[in-house]
């Protein structure tokens, strides 16, 4: 069984221009935000938004720098203190998606097995992730409870 | 004391104290490095005597490790899109600040009348900057604006820099220093130098294909770490057996894989689970090697180390602003800004000594000694900058 096979395809997705408050509303009725897709008009996965991008917005640097300065040596990873930082209201409208995504985006191709596919996500110690044709088109995403339930449904459980 | 302290024992205290002085120092606002190095120097033999001396002649396996697993990260980083993102300016001014403090301080022990190979391993240990202290001041004054952006750039790029040039520095002052009237030697030095950075860069492919094709394989994140850190032990003993330079085998290793096409994030960030306590560990042995006995003789040199390398920094800024086109404000106080030297000099200091260690005794305690002093005065050094640039 492929990972096309049993993917969710209606993915809710932005675009690189979308600003800082339009996606918080997007996800307004979200308790955790899910993995953000971001895409370009045709839509070519270019990045995705998780809850360490949106922290990444209290960072006095870039998200792409801030992303070099936590892969250097003897830094400590510690989070942006979100309560104590000054962050003006207008950037609500003047930060887009495209200043804090994280351009460095894991996604698993549709053809891949789910036994292949549940190996990854497990290595890369995440739940759930995109999935793309093979022009890096985001065509889904996957989790690990989807790979699940369709190993009971293969063992008639479901 | 430490007849009755066992290796056991000596590294549940140096994990216990090292923690615990760290959230000490950091309620006045100083980073974690600081509180290890001080503890190191307490518990070492220079004062407490605590840590068993076993634990402490490992420091030299210890730190090619540690060096080892940092030249591995800072080679991820090593890619097209990175370079871009930082830009050309950040580029130029990296290159010369980090010339200008290896010149200079070079020239300097020079006109000292120190030899040739010392003053060689100093100046490239005087390139170090360092990002984790530097970054501390950034987010506890919530600096921003062009002069942090460009300091946070600049100390990115400077640790490959102090990489590259201290790792082909050390077998040249070797060299030298076993063959001082010998100047015939030179192109031979410098052909051996050749080979060690092309078969460390070979070594450091190869291992990046083959970790690539083992963790095909792999299941889960412990697996990776395991595979990681195994291949990171690997590369750096397979250099050593092989007489090349661990730090640039693993610098290529981390290159290479991070330049892979499929994903290969997962290796790096398992490192993550573990960094901190090997750096505690690492901090708390080079604190410990301090010799409190070597601290007179050097004390002419350190304060003149002291001084030197930031205005070497400065000097360098400046030339590489005017190159870059940088602006007033950057070209002017970004190399005070760069004045902390902390966990990058120790390393390399401490691997100098395993090393090279007819000379890796005064360069160690010199570097213990002035990273402690810059770990005071280096911080107020990037505070002033960063004041004075009306970006705090």
């Amino acid at each position: 069984m492929k990972i096309k096979d049993i993917m969710l395809t209606d993915v809710d997705y932005v675009m690189r221009s979308t600003t800082l408050s339009q996606l918080l509303k997007i996800y307004d009725r979200f308790h955790s935000l899910p993995i953000v897709p971001v895409v370009d008009e045709n839509k070519y996965l270019v990045g995705h938004v998780s809850i360490a991008d949106l922290i990444g917005v209290f960072s006095p640097t870039g998200q792409d720098l801030r992303r070099i300065l936590a892969s250097l040596p003897f830094v400590e990873h510690g989070e942006e203190d979100i309560f104590e930082s000054d962050i003006p209201p207008e950037m609500g409208f003047l930060a887009v998606v495209d200043d804090f995504m994280n351009r460095n985006v894991v996604a698993l191709p549709e053809e891949m097995s789910i036994k292949n596919a549940y190996r990854e996500l497990n290595k890369l110690s995440m739940e759930k992730t995109l999935v793309v044709n093979k022009n890096n088109q985001l065509v889904g995403i996957i989790g690990v409870f989807d790979i699940i339930r369709a190993v009971f449904r293969e063992k008639g459980i479901l | 004391m430490s007849a009755m302290m066992n290796e056991l024992a000596g590294i549940g205290i140096i994990l216990l104290f090292g923690l615990l002085s760290a959230k000490l120092l950091r309620m006045i606002k100083l980073p974690s490095v600081t509180a290890y190095l001080i503890l190191g120097v307490a518990l070492g033999a220079s004062v407490f005597n605590i840590i068993p001396a076993s634990i402490i002649n490992a420091s030299g396996g210890v730190s090619n490790f540690v060096l080892g697993l940092v030249a591995f990260s800072i080679g991820r980083n090593l890619n097209r899109e990175n370079i871009s993102i930082l830009g050309s300016q950040v580029l130029w001014i990296s290159i010369f600040e980090s010339l200008g403090s290896f010149l200079v301080i070079t020239v300097l022990f020079l006109l000292l009348g120190k030899p040739f190979s010392i003053a060689l391993v100093f100046g490239a240990i005087a390139i170090a900057a360092a990002p984790d202290a530097i970054l501390v001041i950034v987010r506890e004054y919530k600096a921003k604006g062009p002069l942090t952006n460009t300091l946070l750039g600049v100390v990115a790029v400077n640790t490959a820099w102090c990489f590259v040039i201290f790792s082909l520095s050390l077998p040249i002052s070797k060299a030298v220093y076993f063959n001082p009237a010998d100047l015939s030697l030179l192109p031979k030095v410098m052909g051996v130098t050749l080979i060690h950075i092309i078969g460390s860069f070979f070594l450091g492919v190869v291992m990046a294909f083959l970790i690539r094709w083992i963790g095909r394989i792999l299941t889960n994140p412990e697996e990776v770490l395991i595979l990681t850190v195994g291949f990171i032990f690997l590369a750096v003993g397979v250099s050593i057996y092989f007489d090349l330079s661990g730090l640039l085998t693993c610098m290529a290793f981390g290159a290479a894989l991070a330049n892979m096409k499929t994903p290969t994030d997962y290796y790096f960030e398992s490192l993550q689970r573990i960094d901190g306590l090997i750096f505690l560990f690492f901090f708390v042995l080079a604190g410990a090697n301090l010799e409190i006995d070597y601290l007179g003789k050097i004390g002419v040199i350190g304060v003149l180390y002291l001084i030197f390398r930031v205005l070497g920094k400065m000097g360098g800024v400046y030339l590489g602003g005017n190159i870059a086109g940088a602006g007033r404000t950057v070209k002017k106080y970004l190399g005070l800004g760069l004045a902390p030297q902390a966990g990058l000099a120790l390393g390399c200091a401490l691997v100098a000594k395993a090393e090279f260690p007819e000379i890796g005794g005064l360069v160690l305690n010199t570097i213990i000694a002035t990273t402690v002093i810059y770990q005071i005065f280096g911080l107020l050094g990037t505070k002033y900058a960063l004041y004075k640039a009306g970006e705090i």
